[in-house]
């Protein structure tokens, strides 16, 4: 009973913060860390990602603006058929989209597969440094699914987009496709040549985890257990193949209210609270239990609490260790 | 008494798409899926299998197949045992992409003896429709040849043909190399065999 009390009036305050005529964004940040409830999300997610104007009285016609501009961009990158596309490229996003989130009927249709393709092929084409990399196509799931949940009222992950008319399907792709792009401009380097950001985020992950849990990484080193073999998909996906799509988007709603900069920074942090929190186990296993341990971590029944857990452990570490970074010369 | 289990370490390699996860979990778990995400950084899988001289823990790091992921290469690569090229017969360009992926191996994992370093080649895919092949086993074979003679096997991760015996023969190809880098470990590379000869590794004139 209180608790429904308590969560009727954070809904409230949501409504509230999003319904000024200008939308206080310290307001709303210091909301959604502890979460966004779903019917609020769409909107939150693209005010915090600087997509959606904070004035109400622009935001109908930058929407308007974006939208046809991605169309635009739709139509020209598509306009001499396949054969004017970058063949390597191409090729990769085609046997990439049937496998993404294979199995889950919202992803099987036609209709959310050939959004997907164009999302992925168009950002691809305007970042020639990074291209398309596996591993994008994951980071659009959660997107595509909480803004097609603006407009029905079952379940996202069974519905057809293709029920929906084409207006409103074009509008979904498209602000996915933005809000893409805010995020990837966040962590770019790990996508390009070599993967910098995810070099230097594992070896920074490594050197926390010796000061946080030094048996532990004691433990790994003796094993001959490399961060690089399990924390780089950590990194390349951000820990999506870890936990649930529901648990990203909780996990999302404090990424956002943290800046785009938390994709690279504060996910440090998370991945380091990540690992230790199976610490006590970890350090009774050898080199192969650790390995197929973490790569079928035990959080299928993980919910909000556990992610919520999680965010704060992280939250602490980011306070006492941010600071300290350039003491271990973190660069 | 039964002799110690070996412990060999197995990369498979190939373009993204050709069926590395699929061939793996058809060995390792005998089940073919449609519904393998793409492989991101590595998978790691283990088996167990008896060999005529002694039993065997195969470690495999199943591999992405984006250029992309090639510089993280060297965490996985090195200390292997075996490498598994794998390439669908279906595509010409999954192919001619093996010559780069042996290359880009040796470069990464340094091996003693890049020449003899064992690898095994598998033509995949092989259940789907003739008319679409392209590649010829005669082509396979004739590549395999100019590489030093290195095994070749056409197999099909879904229908479980010919897995079973090329993970076999991979096994006993890990086997020899882990007893030939045993050796070399018993004798460093920095053993002085002359030591007159080390010290005058300048012109002394």
């Amino acid at each position: 009973m209180r608790e429904r009390s308590i969560r009727s009036n954070r809904k409230h305050k949501f409504i509230e913060c999003l319904s000024n005529r200008d939308i206080s964004i310290n307001e709303l940040r210091k909301l959604a860390w502890a979460g966004i409830p779903p019917e609020l999300r769409p909107m939150a997610w693209q005010v915090l990602l600087g997509y959606l104007p904070l004035a109400s009285e622009s935001r109908t016609s930058t929407l308007a603006r974006k939208r046809d501009e991605y169309q635009s961009m739709v139509e020209a990158t598509f306009a001499r058929g396949k054969e004017g596309l970058d063949q390597p490229i191409w090729h990769q996003i085609e046997i990439d989209v049937p496998r993404t989130r294979p199995g889950v009927q919202l992803w099987m249709f036609e209709t959310t597969q050939r959004c997907l393709e164009r999302i992925l092929y168009v950002w691809a084409i305007r970042h020639p440094a990074s291209g398309y990399v596996q591993g994008i196509n994951d980071l659009v799931t959660p997107f595509f699914q909480v803004f097609m949940s603006a407009y029905i009222d079952t379940d996202p992950e069974s519905f057809d987009p293709g029920l929906l008319p084409k207006s409103v399907v074009d509008a979904i792709e498209a602000d996915s496709f933005w809000c893409l792009s805010r995020l990837l401009d966040g962590i770019q380097d790990n996508y390009i040549f070599a993967q910098p950001g995810i070099q230097r985020s594992v070896r920074r992950m490594q050197e926390l985890v010796g000061r946080i849990d030094a048996p532990l990484a004691a433990h790994l080193e003796s094993e001959h257990v490399e961060f690089m073999q399990f924390a780089f998909r950590w990194m390349n996906c951000l820990l999506m193949r870890e936990i649930s799509v529901q648990n990203t988007i909780r996990m999302w709603d404090t990424y956002l209210a943290e800046g785009t900069d938390a994709f690279s920074q504060f996910h440090l942090y998370v991945c380091c609270a990540f690992l230790v929190k199976w610490s006590d186990k970890l350090k009774q296993m050898d080199f192969q239990g650790v390995i197929m341990f973490l790569q079928s971590l035990p959080t299928q029944d993980w919910g909000d609490h556990d992610i919520e857990m999680l965010l704060s452990e992280a939250f602490l570490l980011n306070s006492i260790w941010h600071n300290a970074q350039s003491h271990f010369g973190g660069k | 008494m039964t002799p110690r289990s070996a412990l060999l370490k197995v990369i498979i390699l190939g373009d993204s798409g050709v069926g590395k996860t699929s061939l793996m979990n058809q060995y390792v778990n005998k089940r073919f899926s449609t519904q393998y995400k793409a492989t991101i950084g590595a998978d790691f899988l283990t088996k167990e299998v008896e060999t005529e001289e002694r039993p065997v823990t195969m470690q495999l790091w199943d591999t992405a197949g984006q250029e992309r992921f090639q510089s993280l290469g060297v965490a996985f690569y090195r200390g292997a045992d075996c490498c598994v090229l794998v390439f669908d017969v279906n595509s010409s360009k999954s192919f001619q992409a093996l010559e780069s992926w042996r290359d880009e191996f040796l470069i990464q994992s340094s091996p003693h003896e890049p020449e003899e370093f064992p690898f095994v080649v598998l033509g995949n895919k092989v259940d789907v429709d003739e008319s679409k092949r392209q590649v010829t086993q005669k082509r396979a074979l004739a590549w395999c040849q100019a590489k030093g003679n290195l095994p070749y096997f056409e197999t099909s991760a879904k229908e479980a043909i010919n897995v079973e015996q090329a993970f076999q023969t991979v096994a006993i190809k890990a086997l020899q190399q882990e007893s030939e880098e045993q050796l070399f470990s018993d004798y460093p590379d920095s053993f002085p065999l002359d030591p007159h000869e080390t010290q005058s590794s300048g012109c002394s004139c």
